[in-house]
């Protein structure tokens, strides 16, 4: 059940009616028809897996409870937290991925090592399940919050439908206080969050469907293709997979506001970011933030005696594990690799925290800005090769042919169609760049006939542009 | 709570006015302007699905036009009948292909579930009262409302281009080029049989209720029409349900002539399938067809008798040695 398909409409307008019309009385009543709305969506996707999501939220319900009351035994439960979610975690998406690696390497030196695949259904969300219990446990071992001893509200925290199969990944200290209390019904937080998922849905639909009919093609056939279609069926490849994740995100957070709650932002308009360490400050936030928190402190710490040697490392380790995360494959790691090491020149000349701030009210970008908006945008494209590819050979082979005598022939797809596409969707996130989504500034616009034509507009260009369904990029993760 | 439900709901019924406005003027468009004028003046018109549609190859039979489509449900041959008939004076006699596959709960599937519904419904919606669309909304009310966003684009496409004429896209002789049935003969086994018996109470209804609509549009014409069945190989598992299918034929439809192909004797490498002729197929077959029209079958008090005597006379074996 996809945010974008109409059966989903059914559930949540029914669903919202319960909630607040029904079971409204108190924040149990909204919690019990939260998690059973929440079961129903996850049942829905696939039913087998519903058990997995009951059983593992009992395990860190009981183990938050026990790891807050102990304190011989503290260590002990969160490391059994610990390595619990990352076997789970493990098996599921990365048991494959090490005994494929095994056989191959043991092969290079001809030794048969002929470990067994298994064929494993990966739970879905599962990357983004874990995180969120693994947060949990490590904020109550730390006391950063109480463990909550209300097993619905616990249950909710890990099962919440807006985010439970592609994020963003709350923390337990943003969500779990919230479903302590009645939610109110705030006028202007819900028109927001209905404004946010209209803008979802746009990006996702119009943008991102539309740009995968044309780059699919492209890399389906990138060997008899020209260097001039691969470059741009990559350029293509960034706006849709932005398109694609931060219309997925703006979605959920938008239903979330709808029901009362808030969860975690999880992109700051990326495409415009001024080098590096801004891009990653404003790409997918809950997972670089839940990293940031969990793995690269930590290390820092570690590694603060090393200089910027120590500084290098934690985040080349750090971004890593980022590109790990996304799935059991070498390209990922070898894109979370380059992406830390990216970082380095900014790190050696001390540039690494200086925020560059695009200009809050020009229309246009400055001439600077817009050249490290270019050079930033370029790097992360050619990064994407990785995402693409199935194999570090096929990314290989792609670069190759980019670069290639055929880089100055003409295009062999015509991109006429797009462009005025992206310009489009450009502007409008471009102006609503200081909101909190692209559509949080229209508030502003006096007129309220235009603001309801815009509307009303972008819903029909939902409704014309429903084509094949492509399914949503980071559901893969 | 009240004044955002109010304005919610005031967006979406603005939405929904707006979509059903644009589907309203495009429907009158291409109702208005649609053109289903074949290129011949035919007096012969064959209908039905995937068996008449690879069984007769239309060049080689004189007057005579195939509008048959795979995968077509009685419900959409009713449109595209009811609007040839409409352009094409020159018809007189319709061909009903009723075979065996027809009376199969499939035939449900095919006229209303996602992938038959998306690819069909732009086409004929134009030409379909409410009822019509009632029907597929009750029955795949998901499917029918995400189709029709395919069905403003394909409207808008025709209204755009300018391009009102339906003919290629509804029907038309298919050239089979496969001869997989040997290997599909190694392949039967009693599930699939078994799978292919239809429980008396499990038959396509709506399938019969427009090839009903279908007989009493082509009488209400002044068309003669024939209910016939194309060649099916021996071992077609759909023949399998012979006596529900001659049941229904002689009680629901016993009025109408029928006339059964289906024992025209081919070999194996003459059928795509167990179901379909392919090309070679299709040769021999339209050739002998249009033999015995020009002998006068139509004319025959008794056709079932003079297509039996015809199977057994040596002109299919001089066909094929043509």
């Amino acid at each position: 059940m996809v945010f974008n398909s109409l059966v989903f409409l059914f559930f949540f307008v029914s669903f919202y009616l319960l909630y607040w019309f029904v079971f409204n009385k108190s924040f149990k009543q909204q919690n019990m028809i939260l998690l059973i709305g929440s079961y129903f969506f996850y049942g829905w996707a696939d039913w087998r897996f519903l058990s997995f999501l009951i059983l593992i939220s009992v395990f860190y319900f009981v183990l938050g409870i026990y790891l807050e009351k102990s304190i011989k035994y503290k260590k002990h439960l969160l490391y059994i937290g610990l390595i619990f979610g990352i076997g789970i975690l493990g098996f599921f998406k990365y048991y494959n991925f090490f005994i494929s690696s095994f056989n191959d390497l043991f092969n290079s030196f001809n030794l048969n090592l002929s470990l067994k695949t298994l064929r494993i259904i990966v739970p879905l969300g599962i990357s983004f399940l874990t995180f969120r219990l693994i947060s949990y446990i490590i904020d109550v071992s730390n006391q950063k919050i109480n463990s909550t001893k209300d097993w619905i509200v616990f249950f909710n925290y890990v099962s919440f439908f807006p985010s439970l199969l592609s994020g963003p990944i709350d923390k337990a200290s943003l969500l779990v206080p919230q479903l302590e209390i009645k939610r109110e019904f705030v006028y202007s937080k819900s028109v927001d969050g209905l404004r946010q998922i209209l803008w979802g849905l746009f990006k996702k639909v119009v943008i991102a469907d539309y740009l995968a009919t044309l780059t699919y093609q492209i890399f389906d056939n990138y060997s008899s293709l020209e260097g001039s279609t691969l470059l741009l069926g990559l350029f293509l490849y960034t706006f849709q997979i932005y398109a694609d994740f931060s219309g997925y995100s703006d979605m959920a957070i938008g239903l979330a506001r709808l029901l009362g709650l808030t969860t975690t932002k999880n992109f700051a308009f990326p495409l415009f970011s001024q080098n590096i360490a801004d891009f990653w400050r404003k790409w997918h936030i809950s997972l670089t933030s839940w990293l940031t928190e969990y793995v690269f402190t930590p290390l820092s710490i570690y590694f603060r005696n090393y200089g910027k040697i120590g500084l290098i490392l934690a985040i080349v380790i750090n971004f890593t594990i980022i590109g790990f995360w996304h799935g059991p494959s070498w390209t990922y790691v070898l894109f979370g690799f380059l992406h830390g090491c990216f970082f380095i020149p900014l790190i050696l000349n001390g540039t690494i925290n200086k925020r560059k701030a695009l200009s809050k009210d020009n229309l246009l970008p400055t001439l600077r800005e817009l050249k490290n908006i270019l050079s930033t945008f370029t790097l992360v494209t050619f990064s994407f090769v990785l995402f693409i590819s199935n194999s570090l050979a096929n990314a290989y082979s792609y670069l190759l042919k980019i670069f290639s005598l055929s880089f100055f022939s003409k295009p062999e797809i015509s991109f006429v169609k797009v462009i005025p596409l992206i310009l489009f969707f450009l502007s409008v996130e471009w102006i609503g760049r200081n909101g909190e989504h692209a559509l949080s500034n229209l508030i502003n616009l006096k007129s309220r006939l235009l603001r309801w034509v815009f509307y009303i507009l972008i819903a029909l260009s939902l409704f014309i542009s429903q084509g094949k369904q492509q399914s949503f990029i980071y559901f893969q993760f | 709570m009240k004044a955002f439900l109010l304005k919610t709901l005031l967006y979406f019924f603005l939405l929904i006015c707006i979509v059903l406005f644009i589907l309203q003027f495009s429907s009158y468009e291409v109702n208005k302007n649609a053109s289903f004028k074949l290129n011949s003046n035919p007096r012969f018109l064959i209908v039905g699905s995937s068996q008449s549609e690879c069984a007769y190859n239309d060049s080689l039979i004189p007057d005579f036009k195939n509008m048959s489509q795979s995968g077509e449900s009685f419900f959409y041959t009713y449109f595209k009948t009811s609007l040839i008939l409409k352009h094409n004076k020159s018809v007189e006699t319709v061909f009903i292909d009723f075979s065996n596959i027809q009376i199969h709960p499939e035939m449900n599937d095919w006229t209303w579930d996602d992938k038959h519904i998306s690819y069909r419904y732009p086409i004929y919606s134009s030409f379909m009262n409410f009822d019509d669309q009632l029907l597929l909304f009750k029955n795949n009310p998901f499917g029918f409302l995400s189709t029709l966003s395919f069905t403003f684009k394909y409207r808008f496409n025709k209204i755009v281009s300018n391009n009102y004429n339906f003919v290629n896209e509804v029907g038309g002789y298919l050239f089979l080029d496969r001869d997989k049935t040997d290997s599909l003969l190694n392949k039967i086994d009693s599930s699939q049989v078994e799978q292919n018996i239809i429980d008396k109470k499990k038959y396509s209804e709506i399938n019969l209720i427009y090839l009903k609509k279908i007989i009493d549009l082509c009488k209400a014409n002044d068309k003669k029409v024939y209910l016939l069945r194309s060649p099916q190989h021996i071992k077609s598992l759909n023949l399998k349900n012979d006596s529900l299918y001659f049941e229904i034929l002689n009680t629901r439809f016993k009025n109408n002539e029928f006339l059964d192909f289906s024992k025209v004797p081919f070999t194996s490498n003459e059928f795509g399938d167990f179901d379909h002729l392919n090309y070679k197929g299709a040769k021999i077959y339209s050739l002998w067809f249009s033999q015995i029209l020009k002998d006068g079958l139509l004319l025959k008090n008794n056709k079932q008798k003079f297509i039996n005597q015809k199977i057994n006379d040596r002109d299919m074996m001089i066909l094929r040695e043509l």
